[in-house]
């Protein structure tokens, strides 16, 4: 009948709900709580009723929602209470207290828009939160593409998001985007599958699933092939599809790869159980995470030793063969990095019926012992700086500049740390785990030299951006804790952030420039 | 090894287009100093090419010998003033010099490795051999000494990718460089630490500069925000101020000046446009010659002499372009613009050549002005080949008087929608249309009056007092118009004066035959006034459930139903009683009381308005309204489809303004008959005419009465209301009650009385200017009659 969330020491939320009749949050910031009573008056004498002159008082909704809460406890009410602990299962909730206790000033306020916007405070919000330059670029951002400005009726946006995640077994921000598109007004049948969604929707799913999967093989003729016949797009719609799907399949990896918490009103997301003393109130990954961090401080020692020494460096006196050797090097051991294991996947909800083809996935780029078919891509040949951000700006304009900002954000985000150690210059090691993402998808940069990704990145973090960038579904705790062991949260964060940014992006090269060879070819 | 492809031979010999093909993408072409030679470069392609009369020939590939990223050139580059000499600059951020006389076959002479990424421009100094610049994405600049074969200098900060950079061809020190954040800087060749002058050019990258090769300071630079902008240096102030602005339509990738003319140069672009276009800069929005030969973007430009240049592009192809063959997209243009006013004035413009025809075409538009003629002329002392442009300008005057617009804007604004009873309203728009000699209009309010307006006795003004009762009846005769051969002067006592009233109102607007045939019929059936009497006295019966009545209801129903409704004075007498028995109906009665409805009618009565007509219903205790419509309803059940197909004809005539008025003024009577699709649209359209005629107010008015959720909510479109703090002007964006703003972080105005921000009312003398929460300034003035923060201002609370 009811819920009840409070989550994180100063946020309480509080949602009743028969069908979304009676509605009504407050937070600890008692101005900016939106009393939203919609809907049908409630009978008199209705438990209802009752519940309302706990929670009001002269029409404003009490300022202690907890004490309502314990009120009704006392009365027998079985309130649920969020299963996970905080906003990530690998993140101990302690890190995301400065923004929540109003400490990081830019993180509440962007915050309270959040909540003022969705009614909620998103779990994936909150960990993106450690971050908040980029948080506000990247909300800024993901509002124009679904509610600002755009050929898509705002149904279908939310639509292909659910499409495109549903691909990644995300059943997270399938949630939450069916329910955005339900508010907007979607057919509800809509989402009881591919079959019953318009033609014009479903010739999306071929394009969407290379998109996600293997965007090399995208080429014009698939483009083409929606541009005409009957249900067909125009090219500024295609655009913005391609724009929304490479952006939900690349967050799908963030909520993977930071293992964020479902929201307590989803399934799996709640429990009635009332808390058992033998939980432990940290997060496991927080104990172990301390215990060794003393000890491995060595790690970032030799890192930096790394660093400096690659600075220091003059030109190594090798010649270009042995650079494409190490780049060919770097796609190789990709490989040997395979998928995890075929473990199913964490999140068991059934997104089947948003997807077609189900068992096609990620494959390597470069198979070992084999000539790809498909040419490198040449970043300096199609560059987003150059041609993609024009092109973009062509057909979806606006969203362009606001992406470029996104890119440069996570690109050049850096706090001058590392672990503990300060005014350190990370830029070369941004740089190596974003050309080593890129390398992931095929695309080369000739002024790289690739030997650097091995000698600063471990097999560790290399097996744990590979998983959440090409099987983000199984990415497992194991994973996030076994690299960077002494790195900060919000360092590990940032890597699920550049993942997500140069993921796309990636995506985006390929289909954009599949889009200029519809004029070129 | 040599290989000549020539296509595309047009024109004389010895100027002619041509072009060869190279086997990859072009990056970059360049020429030798007599231009006899020229080079290009790409990812797989470094040839050099003789220029011949008629083709390209293909005098040597560089590409040979072990094949390495060196070899993947982003720029090239030959010496201006060694023939044997060129620099490239490759994307793995080598810079290679490459000497022709070198007699193996690898004709590399250096390579600098010391730029860490891309190289995006390679230079070399105009007259001092030695000098080689480099600009690369590593956000350096490098100065190369081909004589000690070593970076001697580098210039720039570090994370400012550098797009271009270039000699000034005049002074001898100066270059000039472009950044991927959209800046343009000047260097002194000689001071590495800092640059001369700096600005910021372009919104995201400025991906090239040419100096002119004339005007020591003047630079163009072009950028991703699609302008290419002519700089003036001023040495004087230091400063750099934009001469022009070019307006491409996609982001510009390369420019050159066209040597010897002064204002032209000329651009390719990044993506999609793939057009090599020559831009007269004091004409931005249209090139002066477009060149089109190119099947992929064009990458590179090198002038021959200012008729003849030579261009590389993607698709793998150098051309050389000659401008005998150019497209001139001014030419194709037709220099005639035409303009209607709202009013109906036609403005037309037209360039002189294309004057005279135009002018013998008559039209119904008098000439009632001059026309005005403009001249432009080149700036003196420009010698051009073009003619000044001439074109006069007519405007021509509506004469005709009555037309739609007058007739529009004054029904527009005079017709009532609202505010007043229905039947009021009608005869007022009829009237207007009336005056305005709108006389279908007129008819068409009337017949809705007449359709669905309740009893006319029920209007106060026009309901005759019983005591008249019998002079009505006796007026009948002469009123009715309608021919009523078989009138037994007994029925008139029932139908009674409404009834002729309506009669003569539906005769005199020539309603559609329909009405009169059904009107007619009754009167001759009636026969009897006894019957009719048994009719409107069985309403009462039929209501308490008597058979007998029912059965001459049944008789009778077919054509008594224009009767229905007319209930007849005396009425007045009995209505209580009536109404006392009368329960609302069932849907069982309803049904019962309309055999040949068309839709059913409880929703109609559901719908239908207490406030219209009603006045005179005095028995608050039972439903009046339903008791009382009842039969008014069998006329309107009956007529509206043919009033909705009637605004839907309206409508589809252009005359969205009677659909919409009348759609108004009937509201819900009507409203779900036609589809809400249908009526957004005329709901949108008439709203556009109105805005158009800048009738804002009634515009306004029109939404606010649409009822209809797509059209009301245009008021609700931009309604933020913008406020700024009292102590610094920032914007309040968040809260209303505290500034943000970085250095003031203040609270507005506090309450008076207890100085909290005010978060919900805030009242405000308007005397003072001081207040606060509406109930702590209540209680203050209660007692005090002074402002509460003293400033002496008597404030009253009414």
């Amino acid at each position: 009948m009811f819920k009840v969330c409070s989550s994180g020491a100063g946020t309480c939320g509080v949602f009743l709900g028969q069908k979304d009749s009676k509605h009504f949050c407050g937070t600890s910031c008692a101005s900016q709580a939106e009393v939203r009573t919609m809907g049908k008056r409630v009978r008199a004498n209705s438990p209802l009723n009752e519940l309302q002159r706990y929670f009001f008082e002269d029409g404003q909704v009490k300022t202690r929602p907890t004490l309502c809460i314990r009120c009704l406890q006392e009365k027998g009410v079985k309130v649920p209470r969020q299963c996970g602990n905080g906003p990530s299962a690998f993140i101990p909730r302690s890190e995301f207290a400065a923004a929540q206790n109003g400490r990081d000033e830019k993180a509440k306020d962007l915050f309270i828009d959040v909540f003022l916007q969705s009614n909620r405070l998103d779990h994936l919000t909150t960990v993106m939160g450690l971050h908040p330059s980029y948080l506000e670029a990247f909300l800024r951002t993901q509002d124009f593409m679904l509610r600002g400005d755009g050929p898509l009726p705002f149904h279908y946006r939310h639509f292909i998001a659910i499409m495109a995640t549903a691909r990644h077994q995300c059943s997270y921000i399938v949630r939450l985007q069916e329910n955005e598109f339900l508010a907007q007004g979607g057919d509800p049948d809509w989402l009881r599958g591919l079959t019953f969604i318009p033609d014009k929707l479903r010739r999306l799913a071929e394009l969407i699933k290379l998109l996600v999967h293997q965007p090399w093989l995208i080429t014009k003729e698939h483009l083409d092939d929606l541009l005409k016949g009957p249900s067909s797009w125009a090219l500024s719609e295609l655009v913005q599809a391609i724009v929304l799907t490479t952006h939900f399949s690349s967050l799908a990896g963030m909520v993977f790869g930071c293992g964020v918490n479902p929201e307590i009103d989803m399934e799996g997301g709640h429990t009635c159980r009332p808390p058992s003393l033998g939980d432990d109130p940290s997060s496991p990954s927080n104990n172990n995470y301390s215990d060794e961090s003393e000890g491995a401080s060595s790690n970032i020692e030799a890192l930096m030793q790394k660093l400096r020494e690659l600075e220091e460096q003059s030109e190594p006196d090798e010649t270009q063969e042995e650079k494409l050797k190490k780049f060919e090097k770097v796609e190789k051991q990709n490989v040997e990095l395979s998928p995890p294991c075929d473990d199913p996947c964490q999140d068991t909800s059934d997104l089947s019926h948003y997807l077609i083809e189900p068992d096609f996935k990620y494959k390597d780029f470069a198979k070992r012992g084999e000539v790809s078919q498909i040419p490198t891509f040449k970043a300096q040949d199609y560059s987003w700086e150059d041609q993609g951000f024009s092109l973009l700006n062509r057909y979806y304009p606006d969203v362009a500049p606001m992406l470029d900002d996104k890119f440069r954000l996570a690109y050049s985000l850096t706090y001058n740390t590392m672990g503990k150690k300060e005014q350190v210059d990370t830029s070369l090691l941004r740089r190596a785990i974003w050309n080593y993402i890129h390398s992931l998808f095929g695309i080369r940069h000739d002024d790289y030299d690739y030997g650097e990704v091995n000698s600063l990145m471990d097999r560790a973090l290399k097996t744990y951006i590979k998983t959440v960038c090409c099987y983000p579904e199984k990415v497992t705790v194991s994973h996030y804790e076994s690299f960077w062991r002494d790195f900060k949260h919000s360092e590990k964060v940032h890597v699920n952030l550049m993942v997500l940014e140069a993921k796309m992006q990636a995506s985006l090269l390929y289909s954009l420039r599949a889009v200029m060879w519809l004029y070129t070819r | 090894m040599s290989r000549t492809v020539t296509d595309g031979v047009r024109g004389t010999v010895g100027r002619t287009t041509f072009g060869v093909e190279v086997e990859g993408s072009i990056n970059a072409v360049s020429a030798c100093r007599d231009s006899s030679q020229v080079v290009v470069a790409g990812r797989q392609v470094f040839k050099i090419f003789s220029v011949e009369e008629t083709c390209f020939r293909e005098t040597l590939n560089l590409r040979v010998g072990r094949i390495t990223l060196r070899y993947s050139c982003s720029d090239v580059v030959w010496h201006p003033l060694k023939d044997e000499l060129l620099a490239t600059g490759a994307t793995n951020g080598h810079v290679c010099t490459w000497n022709l006389q070198k007699h193996q076959g690898n004709k590399l002479e250096q390579e600098f490795t010391d730029h860490s990424r891309g190289v995006n421009r390679v230079c070399f100094h105009p007259s001092e051999w030695h000098i080689l610049l480099s600009g690369s994405q590593d956000g350096t600049m490098k100065f190369f000494d081909l004589r000690t074969n070593k970076c001697e200098a580098t210039f720039g900060k570090q994370n400012d990718s550098v797009r271009d950079i270039q000699f000034s061809p005049q002074s001898s020190f100066n270059f000039a460089a472009t950044s991927d954040t959209g800046g343009i800087q000047t260097w002194d060749f000689r001071r590495t630490d800092k640059y001369l002058l700096s600005n910021v050019a372009h919104l995201g990258p400025a991906f090239s500069l040419d100096w002119h090769p004339e005007d020591r300071n003047l630079i163009a630079t072009c950028g991703r925000d699609k302008l290419i902008k002519v700089w003036r240096l001023d040495s004087s102030d230091n400063g750099m101020t934009v001469e022009n602005t070019v307006y491409c339509i996609a982001s510009v990738a390369r420019v050159k000046w066209r040597p010897e003319k002064k204002y032209y140069i000329a651009s390719c672009s990044q993506v999609v446009d793939q057009t090599v276009c020559i831009w007269d800069i004091r004409r931005p929005y249209m090139p002066f010659a477009v060149f089109e030969e190119h099947k992929d973007m064009a990458t590179g430009v090198v002038w021959r002499d200012p008729h003849v240049f030579m261009s590389g592009g993607k698709d793998g192809m150098l051309y050389q372009h000659i401008f005998k063959d150019a497209k001139r997209p001014a030419e194709s243009v037709s220099p005639v613009g035409v303009s209607m006013s709202i009013y109906g004035n036609i403005c037309q413009v037209l360039s002189k050549s294309s004057q005279p025809e135009s002018q013998q075409q008559a039209t119904n538009y008098s000439n009632t002005r001059k026309p005005m003629s403009f001249r432009r002329r080149g700036p003196a002392g420009v010698q051009d080949v073009f003619r000044p442009y001439e074109s006069s300008m007519l405007v021509h005057n509506n004469q005709e008087k009555g037309t739609f617009s007058d007739l529009f804007v004054s029904c527009a604004q005079r017709f009532q929608l609202t505010g007043r009873p229905f039947p009021e309203l009608c005869e007022h728009n009829a009237n207007v249309s009336q005056e305005l000699g709108r006389y279908q209009v007129a008819q068409t309010w009337n017949m809705l009056k007449l359709i669905y307006s309740d009893n006319p006795m029920a209007k106060p003004t026009t309901a005759p007092p019983e005591s008249l009762k019998q002079t009505d009846n006796e007026r009948v005769p002469e009123l009715s118009v309608t021919p009523q051969p078989t009138d037994n002067p007994n029925h008139t006592v029932e139908s009674a004066a409404g009834q002729t009233d309506d009669d003569s109102a539906l005769s005199d607007s020539e309603l559609d035959g329909h009405t009169a045939a059904t009107l007619q019929p009754r009167h001759t059936r009636d026969g009897s006034g006894a019957a009719a009497a048994d009719f409107f006295f069985g309403e009462q019966v039929r209501v308490d459930g008597e058979g007998e009545v029912d059965e001459i209801y049944d008789e009778e129903l077919n054509t008594l139903i224009m009767d229905a409704w007319t209930l007849p004075n005396e009425a007045f007498t009995q209505r209580h009683e009536i109404v006392d028995t009368y329960r609302p109906p069932s849907p069982d009665q309803s049904q019962q009381y309309k055999p040949n409805t068309v839709t059913p009618a409880i929703a109609l009565i559901d719908t239908e308005p207490d406030s219209l007509g009603n006045q005179l219903l005095v028995a608050p205790a039972i439903n009046p309204s339903a008791a009382k419509q009842l039969p008014l309803l069998q006329l309107s059940v009956k007529f509206t489809p043919i009033v909705a197909d009637m605004l839907t004809f309206y409508a589809n005539q252009g005359d969205v303004q009677m659909a919409v008025s009348a759609l108004i003024v009937l509201g819900d009577r009507i409203r779900d008959k036609i589809s809400l699709d249908d009526q957004e649209q005329w709901f949108m359209s008439y709203i556009d005419l109105l805005t158009r005629f800048k009738l804002w107010c009634i515009s306004s008015e029109v939404t606010k009465l649409s009822n209809h959720s797509n059209v009301s909510s245009i008021n609700q479109q931009s309604t933020t209301v913008y406020t700024k703090c009292n102590h610094c002007s920032a914007q309040l964006d968040r809260y209303s009650w505290a500034c943000q703003h970085t250095n003031c972080r203040k609270l507005t105005n506090t309450c008076s009385v207890c100085h909290l921000p005010v978060k919900g009312l805030y009242v405000w003398c308007q005397g003072c200017s001081h207040g606060g929460h509406i109930q702590h300034i209540q209680e203050w003035l209660q007692e005090n009659p002074t402002c509460p923060t003293g400033c002496g201002h008597y404030c009253e609370y009414t």
